[in-house]
């Protein structure tokens, strides 16, 4: 007979096996770095107990030999230390995979620099001689741009055109001197949209070579980004090019985000530089502002102009500078509204104004251990509440819109966060001063 | 001299008036071979009884083993496999008959002279091959007791695979309904949707006809219900309001599935009715070829008596024989097709072995892929769907779906369980076949 015993065993073999398949899926949950060539070192993810500490306060690098600049703080974000030698500051970076939190609750496999995605900020001082050391630990090969930066056309980091790309395991040398000031950014120019996708990028700050020029008491810098995360997943999807879903300011989305802290009196600076794939009107509330310098440099004092939206296009730096005046929590985000929100379906039906109770009930019946909603009949404002009922969601997704500010939810998510502006936060103090306290009287209240 | 006759008569009924096997012995070893249920109706009266027991077992929700009893008992088709048994049975009796003596009498008158002639002409040889008649019709019956006990086998797989057909579409169309008012809540929710101007009259007609199609297959399941439980009753022999019983709510379970099909060829072999029947029809054919050459020549010997008496003078007694001339007929036709019937028969029973055998392994294979079918549908399939569902509420949840997928995937995962009631009522038809194919279960119907 064909069929014996063997096969019959063989068969149940087969059964055991996709029954231990959720076991095996959970076991993967904790083995999220691993998704590189074996070379690469593979990160297992963790938690993050404290969300603080990965929080602010942000790293601040100060010079070493003499104070001759003042440091930027990059929101969620440090600065990368940098040894002298022989006249050359020496920058070491590592292209490599990392795991990021994006805000509690979703973490996201990325590829970014120095265990950090974006990658740390540089800064140096202009007229300095630089020599940034990069090794290459992604599965595949890259190379590093220096944008917006003057330089010598091979130094410039283009793969093929300007330089050979480096392979993995590679270490590449790229050595120049500054010869400008101003908000510049890092960024891989080789499988460029693949590894931009995935969140590899960084700040390049070059300070004026007179600290006393352009000087202001609190100089905050981030990138945006912009990510496509399916719900219930944790790698971008690269081949994404505008359907995105995550919008984030230094790979973090609200509430995750870093506030700006600062005092009353004190000149703010804050740089954005633009690697998305779509423009972003960065909007500010309570305050006018100027842009003070751009991807060319400083803008004359006389072309400046005073306003509360500027748009930063693709691949574009923007530095707004005000002096904070205005005591108070004010919302510095995206302007459009679809960048200050968490994940959501864009299929899903339009039930404005349709009336739903009765067959909402018939659901109910069909899904007896469910606690059914019906959803979008007057609006989207629910998912809020349903967010912090604690309703649950697919795996490592953030709720459409969340945050939970004095007064209620904040329903934002993406590209949004706070300037908070305090008569008594001390000089040099970056830490959260905690929610405003309004003076009575000067808070719109119910009829 | 009369007495003489009488005497030799008296004695040839005697010898051929042995006891033979009564219809009952026969039923009862039927029984033995199949099943303690059956039950044979001859009167009215019995008929009544199993009325009345059918009727009792209605009474309740039907189950399996029930509907199998009913079957037994009730179906009239069996009732006139069981009348085969009388028949063979009766030639049996007629085997160990004589043919009758003939009694001549004549009377003739002429010249005041009457003249009477008593005669009795006997075949006398047929006596002595009323041994051999009976040893045929003996094997004849055991012969058509297998045959009979194969057919009643053969009727309890069908019930029990039409009782499961039953149970199938039943909890089949017992699920569906939960899957069509899920799709009349999209249709619902679609139609106000459009009403309060969301939805493109386009999007609602391809909504309305994935409606339509589930009300099409609701229809197509209760059909398939409506066929289903008219099999059975058919089978059971159900009429008028003996067709209104339930069914058992019984889950469909998964036996234990044989595992090894060693020593099954064998023991279907063995045990197969039909086999057992094929062997007795080769014996009597066999059997029957041998009569028919011990028969072939002196078969028709006559002998006769006669006593003449004529008006006053002495009575006349005469004794003949009669034998038929072998010069035209030798018997050569008569033994050439017994043999060729004999031959036939042979040639019948290494068919039947050799299917059996195939049928054991066909069976086999198909009994254990149904059950591994069956196990991964139940094991596998069914809560990988309710994972989905578990994962799409959650979707729903964070607004990422939408409550029409909501709806499909409550769907889905109805339609998986429809899926493995299919897959185990496969695996339970399968089993029936497999019990038939190896000649009966161990316990049970055997």
């Amino acid at each position: 007979m064909g069929q014996n015993r063997r096969d019959f065993l063989g068969l149940s073999a087969t059964l055991l096996a996709s029954a231990g398949l959720g076991a095996s899926l959970k076991a993967q949950e904790h083995d999220h770095g691993g998704h590189g060539e074996s070379s690469s070192p593979k990160r297992h993810l963790t938690r993050v107990e404290d969300p603080k500490r990965v929080l602010s306060p942000a790293t601040v690098i100060t010079p070493q030999e003499g104070k001759n600049y003042n440091p930027v703080v990059t929101l969620n974000g440090w600065t990368l230390p940098y040894e002298m030698k022989e006249g050359v500051k020496e920058f070491h970076l590592i292209a490599e995979p990392v795991v990021r939190e994006f805000a509690p609750g979703m973490v996201v496999n990325c590829w970014g620099y120095n265990g950090t995605s974006p990658g740390p900020t540089i800064e140096a001082v202009e007229g300095d001689r630089v020599r940034l050391i990069v090794t290459n630990k992604l599965p595949e090969h890259t190379t590093i741009h220096w944008h917006g930066l003057i330089l010598p056309n091979g130094m410039d980091g283009v793969g093929g055109l300007t330089q050979p790309q480096i392979a993995p395991e590679e270490t590449f040398v790229y050595e120049f001197t500054l010869v400008q000031s101003g908000t510049f950014m890092y960024h891989p120019h080789a499988d460029e949209m693949v590894q931009m996708a995935m969140g590899a990028m960084g700040m390049f700050i070059i300070h004026p070579k007179n600290p006393k020029e352009h000087r202001v008491d609190r100089d905050f810098c981030f990138l945006l980004s912009s990510y496509d995360i399916a719900p219930g997943t944790y790698t971008p999807n690269p081949s994404t090019m505008t359907e995105f879903n995550l919008w984030t300011f230094n790979s973090r989305v609200f509430p995750g985000i870093d506030t700006m802290n600062v005092r009353v009196g004190d000149r703010v600076r804050i740089r954005v530089g633009n690697l998305t794939m779509t423009n972003h009107p960065i909007h500010m509330h309570g305050h006018t502002f100027e842009v003070s310098c751009t991807d060319g440099g400083w803008v004359p004092k006389s072309a400046r102009w005073p306003e509360v939206t500027t748009d930063v296009a693709v691949g574009q730096m923007r530095a707004i500078e005000f002096v904070a005046k205005h005591e108070g929590d004010w919302s510095i985000h995206c302007h459009k509204s679809h960048h200050t929100m968490g994940p959501m379906g864009h299929s899903i039906p339009n039930m404005i104004g349709v009336k739903q109770d009765d067959i909402a009930q018939k659901i109910s019946d069909l899904l007896p251990d469910y606690m059914y909603m019906p959803m979008g009949k007057s609006g989207m404002a629910e998912m809020s509440d349903m967010a912090d009922m604690g309703m649950a969601l697919p795996e490592n997704t953030l709720p459409m819109m969340s945050g939970q500010g004095p007064f209620g939810p904040i329903e934002m998510g993406g590209m949004f966060t706070l300037v908070k502006v305090r008569k008594n936060q001390p000089k040099g103090d970056y830490s959260d001063p905690g929610w405003y306290t309004h003076p009575s009287g000067t808070v719109a209240k119910k009829r | 001299m009369k007495q003489k006759i009488i005497y030799s008569f008296v004695a040839l009924i005697a010898f051929s008036g042995c006891s033979t096997i009564s219809q009952n012995e026969v039923f009862n070893a039927l029984r033995e071979e199949t099943s303690k249920n059956l039950q044979w109706i001859k009167t009215p009266q019995e008929a009544e009884i199993v009325k009345k027991n059918v009727n009792d077992l209605l009474s309740q929700p039907l189950n399996q083993e029930n509907a199998v009893h009913i079957t037994l008992i009730n179906n009239r088709s069996l009732q006139q496999m069981y009348e085969e048994i009388g028949l063979s049975q009766s030639e049996l009796v007629q085997a160990g008959l004589m043919s009758n003596p003939l009694l001549g009498y004549t009377i003739g008158r002429g010249g005041g002279v009457t003249k009477s002639t008593l005669s009795l002409d006997v075949a006398l040889l047929d006596v002595l091959w009323i041994p051999l008649r009976r040893d045929l019709a003996g094997v004849a019956l055991e012969e058509t007791r297998f045959r009979v006990g194969d057919e009643v086998l053969r009727t309890v797989r069908e019930v029990k695979k039409a009782y499961i057909d039953a149970q199938v579409a039943q909890k089949k169309l017992a699920l569906y309904e939960g899957l069509l008012k899920s799709h009349e809540a999209s249709i619902q929710l679609a139609i106000r949707q459009h009403t309060a101007g969301n939805l493109s009259k386009r999007n609602l007609l391809k909504m309305q006809d994935t409606y339509a199609r589930a009300r099409l297959e609701a229809i197509e399941l209760n059909r398939k219900n409506a066929m289903a439980r008219e099999t059975l009753n058919r089978i059971l022999g159900l009429y008028g309001d003996q067709t209104n019983y339930t069914l058992e709510e019984t889950p469909l379970a998964l036996g234990i599935a044989i595992s090894d099909d060693k020593g099954l060829e064998t023991r279907a072999i063995k045990n197969r009715l039909d086999m057992n029947a094929a062997i007795k029809a080769v014996d009597y054919a066999a059997r029957d070829a041998g009569y028919t050459q011990k028969t072939r020549l002196l078969s028709e010997i006559e002998f006769s008596a006669e006593s003449e008496k004529e008006t006053d003078s002495q009575g006349f007694n005469s004794f003949g024989i009669k034998i038929p001339l072998p010069i035209f007929d030798f018997g050569q036709g008569r033994v050439g097709k017994a043999q060729a019937l004999y031959n036939q028969k042979v040639h019948r029973l290494y068919e039947v072995a050799v299917n059996i055998r195939s049928q054991v392994r066909e069976s086999y294979a198909e009994s254990r892929y149904a059950y591994d079918k069956a196990v991964e549908t139940n094991e596998v399939i069914v809560p990988v769907n309710q994972e989905i569902l578990e994962e799409t509420k959650l979707f729903y949840n964070g607004m990422l779906d939408g409550v029409y997928e909501l709806l499909e995937d409550h769907r889905r995962y109805g339609e998986a369980k429809m899926e493995a009631i299919s897959a185990f009522g496969e695996y339970q038809k399968a089993q029936s076949d497999l019990e038939y194919v190896l000649g009966g279960t161990d316990n049970g119907t055997k």
